[in-house]
């Protein structure tokens, strides 16, 4: 999406409305000639004077400002901080990949450590030429341990995830009305008015406060529904011509919670193999159907916080959708199916913070009894 | 080379294999059919291993794109930054303009005097 040159439509616009004002100067005096009613009267002070032209002038601009401006495209910033918030909350899956990535690193630096030649992998290879370049052994050997490649993982949805954060807070930015403050607005008003008053004042002629009064509320609202009607537009295009991009990433974003989840099963059933083997091997009973337990409690909070993740990602997905629809159409758009989403993840994540605590406790505690 | 929908959907499909075959491993321990479960066993430790390994391609498929990605919504970011200043600098021209107003006023108010 081509964003239109920096103010080039808002300098048409106003150049277009000053020099009107300007040009047509001749014109507006002959229809105000023709003019019986009172308050076409009172804007003549003093016929031919250059005061009486620039109060046509005026009149001219607030009209043009008013018919060309016809309405205030409001933009609620609501549902783009809900958005903001929502996509910040999502980085909390660090929390479920670190505990599987520990379990992956256990497992696999168990079965490394049975080979000299495989735990020569974990050493670096350095470079003559180039001083401080290393890199591992078991990349030249495309034998990266998959700890290391979910590391890799984790960082880059944790980048991905920074990335999108940054752009729904600046649309929550573009969305905010401190960007259009009406103070600006007052500031122009003020200024325009400043002008006129020592204009009359320098020709004579005291101010007319209603008439500027008039004159300022036209403009200061006639610029304020234009930047913010353009806004609307800006942020209209933008949420549009991002939807492929957005759905991609989140698409991306829930293949790699899909990763994990198969990474997560594939470790499940790998303990639940060596519990077997500890059962056969004449192993504690009790203490193998607990850590079978266990080991299902902990799968299953996983599986149920991932899934309360996608769900989440794909609600992103859609609201984003949602947001541009609605503002389309003059709606406010509904995030509280997003919000009920980020609270069903804090949830499972708080569960499986508690299975995991509970699990430690028990491992230690049965550490202490073997060594007793 | 499969692409990587269908490493996934393989991968998944492995998966559900090794979880069925581990419960059938087990049912035969527990019918005391050693043998057979020994032998099922070397099969799921092969089915293990390419799993392992295609878990890794999978993961590689992820972490190729990712550089795509960080690029895209950089754009994306820059693009919203621009609506952003653009907007900002619609209200700096709009003051440009009036102050441009008031400058042709004080030359409408000296032309009047001088003529």
């Amino acid at each position: 999406m081509k964003i239109e040159s920096k103010g080039r439509q808002f300098c048409h616009f106003v150049f277009l409305v000053v020099t009107s004002t300007l040009t047509n100067k001749e014109k507006n005096m002959k229809s105000f000639k023709n003019c019986n009613t009172e308050k076409c009267k009172s804007i003549i002070i003093r016929p031919g004077s250059s005061v009486k032209k620039r109060q046509t002038s005026m009149s001219i601009l607030g009209v043009l400002l008013t018919v060309l401006l016809p309405s205030c495209a409001n933009v609620d910033r609501q549902p783009f901080t809900e958005f903001n918030n929502a996509a910040y909350e999502i980085t909390t899956i660090d929390n479920a990949v670190d505990s599987h990535i520990l379990s992956v690193k256990q497992r696999e630096m168990a079965e490394i450590s049975m080979d000299l030649l495989t735990i020569n992998n974990l050493a670096l290879d350095f470079d003559v030429d180039d001083l401080y370049k290393y890199e591992y052994k078991f990349v030249r050997a495309a034998k990266e341990p998959l700890f290391i490649k979910l590391h890799r993982l984790n960082s880059g949805l944790t980048d991905l995830n920074a990335l999108f954060i940054e752009y729904t807070s600046l649309l929550a930015a573009l969305a905010d009305d401190e960007l259009i403050a009406p103070e600006d607005f007052d500031q122009l008003s003020s200024e325009l008015n400043n002008n006129l008053r020592s204009g009359l004042k320098s020709l004579g002629q005291g101010a007319d406060a209603s008439r500027l009064a008039l004159f300022s509320t036209v403009a200061n609202s006639a610029a304020h529904a234009y930047i913010s009607n353009k806004r609307k537009g800006y942020l209209i295009d933008i949420i549009e011509g991002n939807q492929k991009t957005v759905d991609a990433l989140i698409a991306h974003a829930q293949e790699a919670i899909e990763n994990i989840r198969n990474g997560v099963l594939d470790e499940y059933d790998r303990s639940r193999r060596t519990l077997m083997e500890q059962f056969e091997a004449g192993g504690n009973k009790e203490t193998i159907a607990y850590k079978f337990l266990m080991n299902s409690e902990i799968t299953a909070a996983t599986f149920d916080m991932l899934k309360a993740m996608n769900d989440t990602y794909a609600s992103l997905a859609k609201t984003h959708k949602k947001i541009g629809t609605s503002l389309k159409n003059d709606q406010l758009p509904s995030v509280n199916e997003l919000k009920g989403l980020i609270k069903n993840v804090q949830k499972r994540i708080k569960v499986l913070k508690k299975i995991n605590e509970k699990a430690d406790r028990k491992e230690e505690i049965a550490a202490k009894r073997a060594s007793s | 080379m499969p692409g990587s929908n269908t490493n996934r959907r393989i991968l998944r499909i492995l998966l559900d294999i090794k979880n069925k075959a581990i419960d059938a491993e087990i049912k035969l321990l527990s019918d005391g059919k050693t043998a057979d479960a020994e032998k099922l066993g070397e099969r799921i430790d092969k089915l293990e291993y390419t799993i392992q390994k295609l878990r890794g391609v999978v993961l590689d498929d992820w972490l190729a794109k990712v550089d795509g990605f960080r690029t895209k919504i950089g754009q994306m970011n820059a693009e919203v930054q621009e609506a952003v200043d653009d907007i900002k600098d619609d209200i700096k021209t709009a003051e440009r303009v009036v102050k441009l107003m008031g400058y042709i006023d004080d030359a409408v108010e000296l032309a009047a005097k001088v003529f």
